[in-house]
């Protein structure tokens, strides 16, 4: 097999067991990008450190987490049991280097905001973050979370 | 009534007569739980202590002279009455420090009792030891323990230490007694023959408890069956055995779940998640726990409401659970049901099956909070330092998560090597910790979020960030529960 057969058998491999990941339904890719709504992030300099958080509906504003809080504390002045939740998803990857992507075409992604409200809580989760046309980041991200 | 049981007529027929002295008693109630004892007199005394070669003769002496013996009956709930024999060793410094008197010892509140207690059968069978430092078990012995030779203790109280473990022999000392009946009671005239060594054990070792039983190390009302070895399922038939309960536990909704199902059946099985499960008895318990799956909202994989007219329910969501390995299923099955318990000794505290203050009477809010305080005194206190008395300024955080972060890590870990204990310590640990961080947005460079609880801020940068790492490979890495 010449080394150019062989090259776009490996190419056509990787681009199967992606597209069968999703096929097969075990992945969840959300897409981000600059001004997306009710997302807040962060990454290292270096990339290997990334945290995601998206609001849960209610509490997107600074003002609806402190009125929050603020019921939260009324109810615990009289001594009600509150399960204080998290007003927020956690998505965070660490130490690990993101794939840098060229096309998002052949994925499918949905937005924070279809994340939050429907069930798309899969094995693997990715995170893609727009930095220019052209250029994506891909983080297999892990969800902390709450119980 | 106590003098027409069959009990009582067997024992004044036999040799070893004892006789309950009912002209001094000592009272008290936790909970739901009623606890009366009077001092036992009895013609044969018999004392049985733990020798770790630290008392002189003369001590010793001191020690089996000051030994005290009582009737206890346990009430539970409106008519389940039990009779115990109980017995008082005090350490030699305990015993010192009250002038060698310890006549007035018993385990209420601010009672400092340090030494060994022995709970028997009133036909003298003994049922549990357990050794007390400042009233808090350090140390449980089962009989069964003997055979094992190994026993569980802790680190504080005993000498000659290695690798926290001792060396030590059970002393078991008699002396006859002449007593004699004034009115309607017997006393013991002050003529007793010298003790007598009848036997000693071989030489056995006594180590560090291993964490799995929370009532080595969080003795609370909970923990009475326990403690007076009368099963903490059963009905108490005096045999001491825990027989497997007629648990009102509602898991239906599991049964449709391959991957809770499996899980939870495996769980059953480890004698940490048991110890739990066995709270929500048909028979003593206040409580009955229901399961339920359903949808949580973010990214809350497992929650439990507060009791609702007794009812506890343990909602779970499988479809976030289903993509996560089994080990971590068993952790928020564990988590949600520590809630569960503490939701249930709030229930006791409130005599009540709803803890909501609001719907309570004033008088009822003040029994509630004072029985908190006095029978559960540290969720009493996370409560009241993490909720209720809450510093402006600082955001409101779950006196629950509080103390699990604080004093639940390792029993949960305990649970999880029973589950699997194919994985590594780093492992187990960062399971635990899953739900127990905080809230907040996201982590900071050293793993802080912006409302953690105060054990994780507690931990260092590198420890936290390694948690949260470790969870991390170990979800992404392994196979998932499958449905």
């Amino acid at each position: 097999m010449s080394k150019l057969k062989l090259t776009f058998f490996l190419l056509l491999m990787t681009s199967f067991y992606s597209f069968s990941q999703n096929d097969k339904n075990d992945s969840t890719f959300i897409y981000i990008e600059k001004g997306t709504k009710f997302v807040e992030y962060f990454f290292s300099k270096d990339s290997t450190k990334a945290d995601f958080c998206i609001y849960l509906q209610g509490y997107e504003t600074k003002e609806q987490r402190k009125n929050h809080f603020d019921s939260i504390r009324k109810l615990q002045k009289k001594m009600v049991s509150v399960n204080v939740k998290d007003f927020c998803i956690r998505m965070l990857c660490i130490d690990k280097r993101p794939k840098k992507l060229k096309s998002i075409d052949c994925i499918k992604y949905i937005t924070p905001d279809q994340y939050r409200k429907g069930r798309y809580h899969r094995q693997y989760m990715y995170v893609i973050y727009k930095i220019r046309e052209g250029y994506y980041l891909k983080w297999r991200i892990f969800l902390d979370g709450t119980a | 009534m106590f003098k027409k049981t069959d009990q009582y007529n067997k024992s004044v027929k036999r040799k070893d007569k004892k006789y309950p002295d009912w002209n001094n008693e000592y009272y008290r109630k936790i909970g739901y739980v009623e606890i009366i004892e009077f001092p036992l007199i009895k013609a044969k005394k018999q004392v049985s202590f733990v020798n770790s070669g630290k008392l002189n003769s003369a001590q010793a002496q001191r020690v089996l002279d000051a030994s005290l013996t009582r009737a206890v009956f346990i009430k539970m709930g409106k008519d389940k009455i039990y009779l115990r024999e109980i017995q008082y060793i005090p350490d030699y410094d305990y015993l010192e420090r009250k002038g060698f008197d310890i006549s007035d010892v018993d385990l209420r509140k601010g009672n400092d009792f340090s030494g060994k207690v022995i709970i028997k059968t009133w036909d003298s069978e003994v049922l549990s030891m357990k050794i007390l430092s400042n009233r808090k078990t350090i140390n449980t012995i089962k009989p069964e323990d003997k055979k094992k030779v190994k026993i569980k203790t802790s680190k504080s109280t005993l000498t000659h230490k290695t690798n926290g473990c001792e060396t030590v022999t059970d002393q078991y000392w008699e002396a006859q007694c002449e007593i004699e009946q004034q009115g309607d009671v017997w006393v013991y005239t002050g003529e007793c023959d010298n003790w007598v060594l009848v036997w000693e054990s071989a030489p056995y070792e006594i180590c560090a408890p291993d964490g799995t039983n929370p009532c080595d190390i969080n003795p609370d009302p909970n923990c009475l069956c326990e403690f007076y070895g009368f099963g903490c399922s059963d009905g108490g038939d005096g045999g001491g055995s825990p027989v497997v309960p007629a648990i009102i536990i509602n898991d239906q909704a599991l049964k449709n779940n391959p991957c809770l199902n499996e899980v939870y059946s495996k769980l059953g099985q480890a004698s940490g998640f048991d110890y739990y499960l066995k709270r929500f008895d048909g028979n003593n318990s206040v409580a009955n726990l229901n399961f339920a799956i359903g949808t949580l909202g973010g990214n809350t994989y497992g929650e439990t409401s507060p009791p609702n007219n007794g009812s506890i329910t343990i909602t779970l969501d499988a479809g976030k659970l289903a993509e996560t390995p089994p080990l971590f299923v068993a952790d928020i099955f564990i988590h949600e049901i520590i809630h569960a318990e503490m939701f249930r000794k709030m229930m006791i505290a409130a005599e009540s099956g709803n803890i909501d203050p609001t719907i309570m009477t004033t008088q009822q809010q003040i029994d509630y909070v004072e029985s908190l305080r006095n029978n559960f005194p540290g969720l009493y206190d996370y409560y009241m330092r993490y909720e209720y008395n809450v510093p402006s300024g600082q955001e409101p955080s779950n006196a629950m998560h509080e103390l699990m972060a604080q004093h639940y890590i390792s029993i949960i870990v305990s649970a999880l090597k029973q589950y699997d204990n194919t994985q590594t310590n780093d492992v187990y640990n960062a399971i635990a910790w899953f739900g127990l961080k905080g809230t907040g947005s996201s982590f900071d460079s050293t793993g802080l979020l912006p409302n953690s609880t105060t054990a994780w801020k507690n931990l260092s940068a590198q420890e936290r960030l390694n948690l949260i790492q470790t969870l991390n490979n170990y979800i992404q890495n392994s196979p998932k529960c499958q449905n």
